[in-house]
């Protein structure tokens, strides 16, 4: 009685802790929104969806040790789920942004489950292939699709209390944050839940954990629909900031791009997820106008932004293995350990 | 032919072998022994180079061999049977036997020779690794290192898993290459019974230090060595 | 009748430079446990290297032999440089830093070359033989393809199979300690895999660039199917490769011949789940896929 008792006052303390965190993270954000002007509040919301798919694909490849390349794919399933709901049925926004994230679920279901069968290169291949197959689909079926021109929906209309000058864009970002923040409550406490511990289980020795009573594939599966998920809301914020999806806005880069951010932000962590967001944010546009500052030749100029990237992804791999979170972390034992040390000899 | 002096190595903060010092002259045969954890394997992967070592010196006829690289040491005529056997599973028996004498090219032995010793594994020549029981990898192991015509042969616990009958043969064998060809053995043991009956020399480690270095019969003889360390 | 035998030769032809690029994929795999991502870039590069000799000295051969060369030189330099850091790492850095490569390379040719795609010359006539007065879908230019795929594939079978070197790229490639213990030169082996690899794509970018045109990401969609090739033919079995980009040659002619060739990625999508449900370690691979 007294362990039941025990094991409840720690879910109730992850679950406080989560608020406290979710509480903090929209304070923070609402302010740092306030101060920013339209274009910067628009790199929020990117942000903030960037950061809903990631939080989901870091459980995925660094809490379950599966990979996908196939997010893109499944945030194209959300984003056009929420056109299709808000332009032909007139669905207010939240109900559509809720139904993504169960239509992307349904999806991840049967892809989930496929994905538990295979490891390594070849999940990755038949992810690969599913965020490089699915977009087809919109060329194959233009009447409810809207072929390469893909479909568009008015933008979303803030609420008349925040006052009639309240901006699009500022409301764009809210939306977004506010998406990320139920990501963040969500994935925090699952991490923190039995469930957490068996995908780690199953990520550092299957067959252990297999014998221990886990069902291996059951949590892969699990763990897949549940980023699935994400993804899905992701792909709906992302419709709703840019109003619009289309078979173009999901390339293979796309799905390429955000197992970057999660290898670079430090895997299996949320506060990796928020610096790999920050950084498919912020990198690209840091690019653009750092090749944009000299005066070279339009083809060295056009293609400088992405010598750059490429050259900081190679370098952060070789600097930082674990990632920025990784960085980090080691920064701060080390001077913990400074600090220690500093005090002894004191 | 082989001499260890004072050589540490170090996992981190774990030191795995602390200031081992041996020597294993040619035709002779000195015995490993130790509990689990005690520095065995370690001593051995620190001698061919797969670990590096923290300090002291590794030399084999006087040339100092320590910081060289595994494939360097290799040339020099030392030959490494590693725990679990390390047979490549993928590859057939003869292509795992041919592979161990490449870099000697035409001084190599020809798996014939080495069918003479084990003629089981001629019968299984063509056939992939994977299909040979524990005690025909055990021999395929050997018979792959003997191919280069090593002068130092480090042998990891060759008895590990095998029924006692194949263990006394593989011994025995031990003695006989030793003794034919010449070889310097370093035998590394849990078996410690087994491996004292071949041996010139028994050396038992714990905790990576040396806490006995004798001849095997005053070891066997040992009371308080052979309950603290050896177990029989 | 003609046009399903125009689309099985069209689909053999093509399907011998999918091959090619799986082959690439293939020997990298082998030899370093890693998805090479930046393949595209790296045989987009060498082509136009390829490009560029053709049209400075007039000699579709020279550059030919130049590609392959340069290829070679780039997968050792990219091997030593880059990969052997990332060896030890998490797999998935490694995965990382491929794209990084991808995208600078991209972005480097298109600074020296511009982003404009050129036209790429053939080594013989695309014009398509006359067989009993009806013209087929098969050039001289395809059986020429189709044979120099066919030596290359025999050409590392052999080296495989019945060489010394061989052996020690498959001993290093399955237990690189093991190898070393056995006096293979591990290092050197991953180096060579990757030279070899990178040639294997090289030819397959001065294959497939006369019919595409030659552009920064211009490669991109033949890598994927050369990928989704390697996949079903099994990561580990370079035959496995040959196998599976002919196959899928074949296979996604017909669906772009008969349904349109929208549906490719489509039918890729389907033909890849499909074997990797039944097999899943692909059709002829024999050892267990790590865990990327």
């Amino acid at each position: 009685m007294r362990r039941l008792g025990g094991s409840a006052a720690l879910r109730r303390s992850t679950l406080l802790r989560s608020l406290g965190l979710v509480a903090a993270g929209a304070v923070v954000l609402a302010l740092v929104s306030e101060g920013l002007g339209a274009y910067d509040n628009l790199e929020l919301a990117t942000g903030a969806y960037y950061f809903a798919v990631l939080a989901g694909l870091t459980v995925l490849v660094g809490v379950s040790g599966q990979i996908s390349l196939g997010h893109g794919g499944l945030m194209a399933v959300g984003a056009y789920t929420v056109v299709l709901l808000i332009g032909n049925e007139q669905w207010a926004l939240v109900p559509a942004l809720a139904a993504a994230v169960v239509v992307t679920s349904l999806v991840g279901i049967p892809v989930g489950a496929a994905a538990s069968r295979l490891r390594g290169p070849y999940l990755a291949g038949a992810t690969l292939a599913f965020a490089v197959g699915l977009p087809a689909l919109a060329d194959k079926f233009p009447a409810t699709f809207g072929g390469e021109n893909g479909l568009t929906i008015n933008p979303p209309t803030p609420p008349s209390f925040l006052g009639a000058s309240f901006e699009l864009e500022r409301w764009e970002a809210w939306i977004a944050c506010a998406g990320a923040l139920i990501v963040l409550f969500v994935l925090y406490n699952l991490l923190h839940s039995g469930f957490g511990r068996a995908l780690r289980a199953v990520r550092d020795d299957e067959i252990a954990a297999s014998l221990c009573g886990l069902r291996v594939g059951r949590a892969q599966t699990l763990a897949f629909i549940l980023s699935a998920g994400c993804a899905g809301l992701g792909g709906g914020l992302l419709a709703v900031v840019l109003q619009l999806a289309t078979p173009g806005a999901f390339p293979l880069e796309l799905s390429l791009t955000l197992l970057t951010g999660v290898v670079l932000g430090g895997l299996g962590s949320l506060a990796g997820a928020i610096w790999g967001a920050a950084v498919l944010v912020l990198l690209p546009s840091w690019t653009n106008d750092l090749a944009h500052s000299f005066s070279l030749s339009a083809n060295v100029e056009n293609n400088l932004p992405f010598a750059i990237y490429g050259l900081v992804l190679i370098g952060a791999m070789l600097v930082w293995p674990s990632g920025i979170q990784g960085g980090v972390r080691e920064l701060g034992g080390r001077l913990r350990r400074l600090r220690a040390h500093r005090v002894a000899e004191r | 032919m082989l001499v260890v002096e004072e050589l540490t190595t170090d996992y981190g903060a774990v030191r795995a072998v602390d200031h081992v010092s041996l020597e294993v002259g040619a035709g002779s045969i000195t015995a490993v022994l130790g509990a689990n954890g005690a520095g065995k394997t370690s001593l051995l992967r620190t001698i061919t180079g797969l670990v590096p070592a923290t300090a002291g010196r590794v030399r084999i006829d006087g040339e100092n061999i320590t910081a060289m690289a595994v494939e360097e040491i290799v040339r020099r005529g030392v030959a490494h049977v590693p725990e679990g056997r390390g047979v490549i599973v993928e590859l057939t028996v003869e292509e795992n036997l041919r592979l161990g004498g490449l870099w000697r090219r035409a001084e190599a032995a020809r798996p014939k020779e080495i069918y003479a010793l084990f003629p089981r594994l001629e019968e299984r020549q063509s056939q992939p690794a994977s299909r040979l029981s524990g005690g025909e990898r055990q021999m395929l192991s050997i018979g792959r290192a003997l191919v280069a015509r090593p002068r130092v042969l480090l042998l990891d616990e060759p008895s590990l898993g095998l029924a006692p009958v194949l263990v006394a043969q593989i011994m025995a064998l031990v003695r006989r290459l030793a003794d034919t060809l010449g070889l310097a053995v370093l035998l590394v043991e849990q078996n410690a019974r087994s491996a004292l009956s071949i041996a010139n020399r028994g050396i038992v480690l714990d905790l990576g230090r040396v806490v006995a270095d004798q001849e095997p019969e005053a070891l066997a003889s040992d009371e308080r060595l052979r309950h603290a360390y050896l177990g029989f | 009748m003609t046009k399903f035998i125009d689309l099985t030769l069209n689909g053999v032809s093509t399907g011998a430079i999918y091959a090619a690029v799986a082959l690439a994929l293939v020997l990298i795999w082998r030899a370093t446990r890693i998805i090479n991502f930046a393949q595209g870039a790296m045989l987009m590069i060498t082509t136009y290297i390829a490009s560029a000799v053709i049209n400075s000295t007039g000699s579709y051969w020279f550059g030919f032999v130049v590609a392959l060369l340069s290829g070679l030189i780039l997968g050792a330099v990219i091997e030593r440089v880059l990969i052997r850091r990332v060896e030890s790492a998490p797999p998935l850095n490694a995965v990382i830093v491929a794209l990084g490569l991808y995208t600078l390379l991209v972005a480097v040719a298109g600074m020296i070359w511009g982003n404009t795609p050129r036209s790429f010359p053939a080594a013989f006539s695309i014009r398509g033989y006359d067989i009993g007065g009806t013209r087929v879908l098969f050039a001289p230019n395809d059986s020429f393809i189709v044979l120099v795929v066919i030596a290359v594939a025999l050409g590392l079978a052999l080296l495989f199979r019945a060489t010394g070197l061989g052996l020690q790229m498959r001993a290093a490639a399955f237990q690189p300690e093991v190898a070393r213990l056995l006096g293979v030169r591990v290092g050197r082996m991953f180096t060579l895999g990757w030279a070899l690899a990178a040639m294997a794509g090289a030819l397959a970018g001065v294959l497939v660039a006369p019919s595409i045109f030659l552009g920064p990401n211009d490669f991109d969609p033949i890598l994927i199917i050369g990928f989704v090739a390697a996949v079903v033919g099994g990561l580990d079995s370079p035959p496995g490769a040959v196998i599976g980009g002919v196959g899928l040659g074949l296979g996604l002619s017909y669906v772009s011949g008969y349904e349109g060739s929208a549906l490719v990625p489509l039918a890729a999508l389907v033909i890849l789940v499909f074997v990797l449900m039944v097999r899943p370690s692909g059709l002829f691979s024999s050892t267990q896929g790590r865990r990327v």
